[in-house]
C-alpha cells in the first residue's frame, strides 16, 4: 500500500509540472464537452435550401411552392427555369433537392390525367437528404390527398368522411424520450464520453510511455517495492480520477445543461462511466506492454481508439454491419457504455436486468495481467529500440 | 527573355541546391523513422480498408420489430404482412399487448413497434378514418428512420387501394378512380449517392485520415527534430539551412512528394475497391483539386508542429479533434444548422472545403467549375498557414541566436 501511495504522489507531481498532461486531462476534455454543448444547439436543422422548377406557373403550382416553402425542414431557395440549371446548382452544393412541376399540371389535374410531380434528391449530404426527402414526399402526398378532398367536398360530401376517406389509415409516430427527434440525442451523448474516453486511454499509454522513453522507469519501480502491479496502480489512479469526474461531469452537463431525458438511474450511469474509464486504462496498459516504444504504441492506440466510434454501433448499427465484423465490437468498452446508455438512460432498466455490459467492463481488466512480467522486464532492462 | 531566366537562375543557383539538399534530408528523414512511416503509409494503408469492410454491408434493412395485432383480421394480417415485405423492417415477434412490445423493446430484442387498433377493420369497412401507432426506439436515428419509413408507406398505398375499391365499387370506372384518389403523383429521384450511408461516410473519412496522419506526422518530426537537436530548435544551424525559405519548402516539397502516391491510393484505388461512385471526369483534376489542400495541410501541420516539445505530442494533441473535423465538414451536419462561429471556425481546417469538394467531384460529378470556390479556398488557406509558417519558424530562429 505505502508504494502505491509514493507513486500516486509522485504521479500527481508530474501531472501538474507538465502542460500535456493537464491539456490532456482537462483542457481537451473541456474543449470537447463545449464544442458539442454548443455545436448540435439547434438539434433539428431547418432552412435546407432546395430550388423549384415551375413549368405550370399557375395557382395551383404556386400552391404546391407554398407549402413546400412553409416545411420544418426546407425552403425554397431559388425559383429556376430547367433541369440542366437546377442540377449545376446542387452540383455547385447551393441546394440539397428540386422539384419539378410540369407544364400544363393545374389542367391535367382537373382532367383526372394523374401528372407526376417529380423531385430530386441526394445522399451525399445523407442527414439533409434523408430529412428533405421524407418531407418532400409527406408534403406532397398531402397536398395531393389535398386535392382529392376539395374536389370530394366539392361534391358536397361530408368532412368527416370525405377525410377518412382521402386517407383511410393514418400513421402516428410516437418517439418517447425524443419527440422533436432532436439529433444531438442521439450524437452528442455517446460521441462527447466517447472522446474523453479516448484520451483517458491516450493519456494512459504517454504516462506509461514516457516514463519508458525517458528511463525514469526503474525509480518509478523502486518506489511501488519492485512490483509491476502497484507502480501501475499508482501511477494510473490520479487519472482514473480525473478522468471519472470529466465524464461524471459529461453527463450532468447533458442533463442537465441540454436537457438531455433521462429515465433511469443515474448513478448507475455513472458507476459504468468509472468501470469504462477503469476498462479503457486496462486497454492502455496492454498496448504499452506489447509494444514499449511510446510513439509506436500511441499511433496503435489512437488508431484503436478512433476506429471505436465506428464500431460502437451508435451511428451505424451493429446488426447493418457484416456478421464478421460483428464480433469486433466487443473490442471495444465503448460498445458497453452504448449498450448501457440505452438500457438505464433510455429503456430506464435496472441493474438487475442489464449487469452484462458492466460484467463485459470489468472483464477488461484482465488484459494488464497477460502483459505484466512482459513491461516490467521492459522497464528495468529497457532494452528496446528507442526509436 | 531566356537568358534572364538564366541569369536569374544562376544567380541563385545556391538556394536552390540548398533546398535540394533539405528536400533530400527531409526525405531520408521522413523513410527512416518507424514512427513516422507507421503514420504516414501503415495507417492511410490500412484505415481506409478496415473503415470500408465495416460499411461494407451497404443498407440497413430488416431491423426486428413487434407487431401487437387487436384487430386480427384479413385486413390488419395483409397490413403486417406488407410491412414485413418492405426491405426495411423485420416483423420478428407478434405480441398479446403493447406492455409484451415495450418490454421487448426495452431489453433490445426488437427495436419498434407496430401497434394496430381492435377497430382497425371495422373502421376502413364503415368508411372511418383508423390510426395505426407506431413506437420508435430512440438509442439510434436509423431505428425511427426504418420503421417510419416501412409503415408510412405502406399506409400510403394500402390507403390508396382502400380507396380505390369503394370508388369502383359506388360505381367508378378504374382509371379514373385511380387518378381521383392521388390527383397528382409524387416521384422522387436519387439523383447522387443512391448507396446510402457507406458510400456518404467513406470519402469525408478518406480526406480526414489524409489530413490527420499528415498533421500527426509533420508533428512527430518537428518534435523530434526539438528533441534531438542540441539547441532546443527545429531548425539546424547546418550551412545549408541559412534561408528560411529554403527550409520550409525543402520541407514542404518533401512531405508533398511523399505524399503523392498515398492520394493515388487513397482517392483513386479506395473507391474502385468499395465501388464508390467515381464521376470525376478524370483523375487530373482530383490531382488538380488535391494539390492546395495538401499544401495547406503541410504549412498548418509546419505552423503547429512548432510547439511540440516532444515527439509524442502530436498524437494527443490532435487525435481528439478527428470527430469535431468530420462534424464540421457540413456533409454529415448540414451547414445551414451550424452555429456561425463554428460554421467560420470550420473553413479554417482545410478538410472542411476538400471533403467538400471531393464528395462533389467524386459523387456527384461536378466540373471544377462548380468546385471552384472550394478550390480557391484551399489555395487561400495554403498561402495563409505559409505565412503563419514562415514567422513561427521565424520566431523559432530568433529565439536560437
Amino acid at each position: 500500500m505505502k508504494g502505491v501511495v509514493r507513486v500516486f504522489k509522485r504521479e500527481v507531481r508530474r501531472m501538474i509540472s507538465q502542460p500535456i498532461y493537464l491539456v490532456m486531462t482537462i483542457v481537451i476534455p473541456l474543449i470537447v464537452v463545449l464544442f458539442f454543448a454548443t455545436f448540435l444547439n439547434k438539434g433539428v436543422p431547418s432552412q435546407l435550401p432546395i430550388a423549384v422548377i415551375d413549368f405550370d406557373n399557375s395557382s395551383s403550382s404556386r400552391q404546391i411552392v407554398r407549402t413546400i416553402s412553409s416545411g420544418q425542414f426546407c425552403k425554397v431557395k431559388y425559383k429556376l427555369s430547367s433541369y440542366e440549371v437546377a442540377q449545376s446548382r446542387m452540383q455547385s452544393g447551393d441546394i440539397y433537392a428540386f422539384v419539378i412541376i410540369p407544364r400544363n399540371f393545374q389542367q391535367d389535374v382537373i382532367n383526372g390525367k394523374q401528372p407526376e410531380v417529380v423531385f430530386c434528391t441526394e445522399y451525399v449530404h445523407y442527414l439533409a437528404g434523408s430529412l428533405i426527402m421524407r418531407e418532400l414526399t409527406t408534403t406532397l402526398s398531402t397536398l395531393s390527398a389535398g386535392v382529392n378532398l376539395k374536389l370530394r367536398l366539392a361534391k358536397g360530401e361530408d368532412e368527416n368522411q370525405a377525410l377518412a376517406q382521402v386517407q383511410p389509415i393514418k400513421t402516428d409516430v410516437h418517439i418517447i424520450g425524443n419527440p422533436t427527434l432532436n439529433y444531438s440525442y442521439y450524437l452528442s451523448s455517446i460521441i462527447m464520453p466517447g472522446i474523453i474516453f479516448l484520451m483517458c486511454l491516450i493519456c494512459t499509454i504517454y504516462a506509461i510511455g514516457s516514463e519508458l522513453k525517458q528511463a525514469s522507469s526503474k525509480r518509478w519501480l523502486v518506489l511501488a517495492e519492485r512490483s509491476m502491479a502497484k507502480a501501475l496502480c499508482g501511477k494510473l489512479l490520479p487519472y482514473t480520477i480525473v478522468f471519472s469526474l470529466m465524464e461524471i461531469f459529461t453527463r450532468i452537463v447533458l442533463e442537465k445543461y441540454l436537457g438531455f431525458p433521462v429515465h433511469g438511474s443515474n448513478i448507475l450511469l455513472y458507476l459504468c462511466s468509472i468501470l469504462t474509464v477503469v476498462a479503457y486504462q486496462a486497454v492502455g496498459i496492454f498496448i504499452s506492454g506489447c509494444l514499449p516504444v511510446m510513439r509506436t504504441a500511441l499511433s496503435i492506440g489512437a488508431f484503436y481508439g478512433v476506429l471505436g466510434f465506428t464500431l460502437a454501433g451508435f451511428t451505424y448499427p451493429q446488426f447493418a454491419m457484416l456478421p464478421a465484423v460483428r464480433p469486433y465490437t466487443l473490442l471495444y468498452p465503448l460498445t458497453q457504455y452504448y449498450n448501457m446508455y440505452s438500457a438505464v438512460q433510455i429503456n430506464a432498466l435496472d441493474i438487475t436486468e442489464t449487469w452484462l455490459p458492466l460484467v463485459i467492463l470489468l472483464l477488461f481488466n484482465i488484459l494488464p495481467l497477460f502483459i505484466l512480467p512482459r513491461l516490467k522486464k521492459a522497464a528495468v532492462r529497457l532494452d528496446f529500440s528507442k526509436d | 527573355m531566356k537568358t534572364n531566366i538564366q541569369e536569374k537562375l544562376r544567380a541563385n543557383k545556391e538556394a536552390w541546391i540548398d533546398m535540394l539538399h533539405i528536400l533530400r534530408r527531409e526525405l531520408y528523414t521522413i523513410f527512416t523513422d518507424k514512427g513516422v512511416l507507421i503514420v504516414f503509409f501503415v495507417a492511410c494503408l490500412v484505415y481506409p480498408m478496415v473503415c470500408g469492410y465495416i460499411y461494407n454491408h451497404e443498407v440497413m434493412t430488416d431491423m426486428p420489430v413487434a407487431v401487437v395485432d387487436k384487430s386480427n383480421t384479413a385486413l390488419s394480417r395483409e397490413y403486417i404482412r406488407r410491412v414485413d415485405a418492405t426491405p426495411e423492417v423485420r416483423i420478428a415477434r407478434s405480441c398479446e399487448s403493447l406492455q409484451e412490445a415495450q418490454n421487448l423493446q426495452r431489453h433490445s430484442q426488437v427495436h419498434g413497434i407496430i401497434y394496430i387498433p381492435e377497430d382497425f377493420s371495422t373502421s376502413i369497412n364503415t368508411k372511418r378514418q383508423t390510426t395505426v401507432s407506431i413506437y420508435a426506439d430512440v438509442t439510434s436515428f436509423f431505428w425511427y428512420r426504418n420503421l417510419a419509413l416501412a409503415s408510412s408507406s405502406v399506409s400510403l398505398t394500402m390507403g390508396g387501394e382502400i380507396q380505390a375499391k369503394n370508388r369502383i365499387a359506388a360505381g367508378e370506372m378504374y382509371d379514373q378512380a385511380v387518378s381521383q384518389v392521388q390527383p397528382f403523383k409524387p416521384t422522387q429521384h436519387v439523383l447522387y449517392n443512391p448507396g446510402g450511408y457507406p458510400s456518404f461516410i467513406l470519402p469525408i473519412v478518406l480526406i480526414l485520415v489524409l489530413q490527420q496522419t499528415l498533421l500527426i506526422g509533420i508533428g512527430m518530426m518537428t518534435g523530434k527534430a526539438t528533441e534531438t537537436n542540441k539547441l532546443h530548435i527545429m531548425i539546424p544551424e547546418n550551412t545549408h539551412y541559412r534561408g528560411l525559405l529554403r527550409i520550409i519548402f525543402g520541407r514542404a516539397l518533401a512531405l508533398f512528394i511523399t505524399y503523392i502516391p498515398i492520394v493515388v491510393y487513397m482517392l483513386i484505388i479506395v473507391p474502385k475497391f468499395f465501388n464508390l461512385p467515381q464521376l470525376a471526369d478524370s483523375s487530373f483534376e482530383i490531382f488538380w483539386f488535391i494539390t492546395p489542400f495538401l499544401f495547406a495541410v503541410i504549412f498548418m501541420g509546419m505552423t503547429i508542429g512548432t510547439f511540440f516539445k516532444n515527439k509524442e505530442d502530436a498524437i494527443p494533441f490532435y487525435i481528439f479533434l478527428s470527430v469535431p473535423m468530420l462534424l464540421l465538414t457540413g456533409l454529415s451536419w448540414p451547414r445551414e444548422a451550424m452555429p456561425a462561429v463554428w460554421e467560420a471556425v470550420s473553413h479554417l481546417f482545410p478538410s472542411t472545403d476538400a471533403a467538400n469538394a471531393f464528395a462533389r467531384l467524386n459523387s456527384m460529378g461536378s466540373s471544377m467549375a462548380e468546385i471552384s470556390s472550394e478550390h480557391l479556398w484551399l489555395w487561400i488557406l495554403a498561402g495563409f498557414y505559409f505565412l503563419t509558417t514562415y514567422f513561427a519558424y521565424q520566431l523559432k530562429l530568433k529565439k536560437a541566436r
